[in-house]
């Protein structure tokens, strides 16, 4: 039985012959990730998500010579897939606060994991970002102030309204 | 505390255990991203400083012996060939207003440039004059226009095709080696 190569071992492949392997090893231990990331971040949009997943492997594969170790490989990966998400959601249409309140509408229907996954995807993009990288990944409010641009007390607000409008549409109560 | 956000009557966290944390993704996006980082020279043996020295004069010698006369698009490097991606429309292609899908395909081709990979293409104006004339094709297919990209091989720019704006309009592409002569 062979041990799969640890991440450092393939980075330091890659960076120094070129080893494609290598990357290719990294690429689908970690996309699986970051795609998901990707597709809650964006809403659901695959394509989307593919683009931004592309992107993130383009950025990381430049600037991994940097990489310090201080996070896992995965942590620092899905930080620049955060950022790519980012950047396209700027580039969409500004959401009101109209779109909260129809993110909420809508009775809930098949299993448990699918119906959370729907309700999340019709959140805001402003909304759904903070609950994706708070609840889901762990990020704290001032990691997510940092990240997104914003007060951590802001994130903490739009969390707290999030999460009431997703309680909302899955008709939980109170 | 970070943790009382999520103190709420749905238990904090707790809906959200329920989520996997990684998801399958597209075959075709290894492919994609490798050929992207293929282009933008991330594989194979790292240049040494020497090297890069080496070989920035040779294409400084190379550009003043006027090799080098590329009107658009990018020079592709030694380690790419040359591929043309030939755009044909038939019957149900679906193109929208012209203008538009210049626009578009200009737009594609200039992330292409971006990303590394060299690229050069035109339209082709719907006249034709065969000689003979009896070589007309005889289908309602047409030549539309082209591109000529930077790839290391048939694979990676097939990757680049599939992600061409032609094949949403309902065009087809044929990808083809160009033989250096």
């Amino acid at each position: 039985m062979t041990n799969a190569p640890e991440d450092r071992d393939l980075v330091r492949a890659f960076l120094g012959r070129g080893d494609e392997a290598a990357f290719r090893v990294l690429f689908r231990r970690h996309t699986p990730a970051m795609f998901l990331l990707a597709s809650r971040l964006l809403g659901g949009a695959d394509r989307g998500a593919e683009d931004a997943v592309q992107e993130a492997w383009s950025r990381a594969a430049r600037r991994l010579s940097v990489f310090r170790a201080e996070s896992t490989l995965r942590t620092w990966l899905c930080g620049i897939v955060v950022r790519c998400c980012r950047e396209m959601l700027r580039r969409r249409r500004p959401e009101t606060e109209l779109d909260l309140e129809m993110a909420a509408g809508g009775g809930p229907e098949g299993e448990e994991a699918f119906e959370l996954e729907r309700v999340l995807a019709r959140l805001p993009d402003g909304f759904r970002e903070i609950v994706v990288l708070h609840d889901l990944e762990g990020y704290t409010h001032r990691e997510i102030g940092v990240r997104l641009g914003i007060r951590p007390g802001s994130s903490k607000s739009r969390l707290s309204r999030a999460r009431a409008a997703l309680r909302e549409s899955l008709g939980i109560r109170r | 505390m970070e943790d009382e956000i999520g103190s709420g009557s749905d238990g904090g966290k707790g809906p959200w255990e329920a989520l996997p944390r990684e998801g399958p993704y597209p075959e075709s996006l290894e492919e994609r991203t490798v050929s992207r980082l293929r282009a933008e020279g991330r594989f194979g043996p790292r240049r040494s400083a020497l090297s890069v020295w080496a070989a920035a004069a040779a294409l400084a010698a190379a550009f003043g012996a006027g090799w080098i006369a590329a009107r658009r698009g990018t020079a592709p490097d030694d380690r790419t060939a040359r591929f043309v991606l030939l755009l044909y429309e038939g019957r149900d292609f679906d193109g929208g207003p012209p203008g538009n899908r210049v626009g578009e395909y200009r737009h594609w081709a200039a992330a292409l440039r971006r990303s590394g990979v060299a690229v050069s293409g035109e339209k082709l104006a719907p006249e034709i004059r065969a000689l003979p004339p009896a070589s007309l094709p005889a289908g309602e297919e047409r030549l539309a226009g082209f591109f000529i990209v930077g790839a290391r091989d048939i694979g990676s720019a097939e990757a680049i095709a599939r992600e061409c704006p032609h094949l949403r309009h309902g065009g087809w592409i044929v990808v083809r080696p160009v033989v250096g002569t």
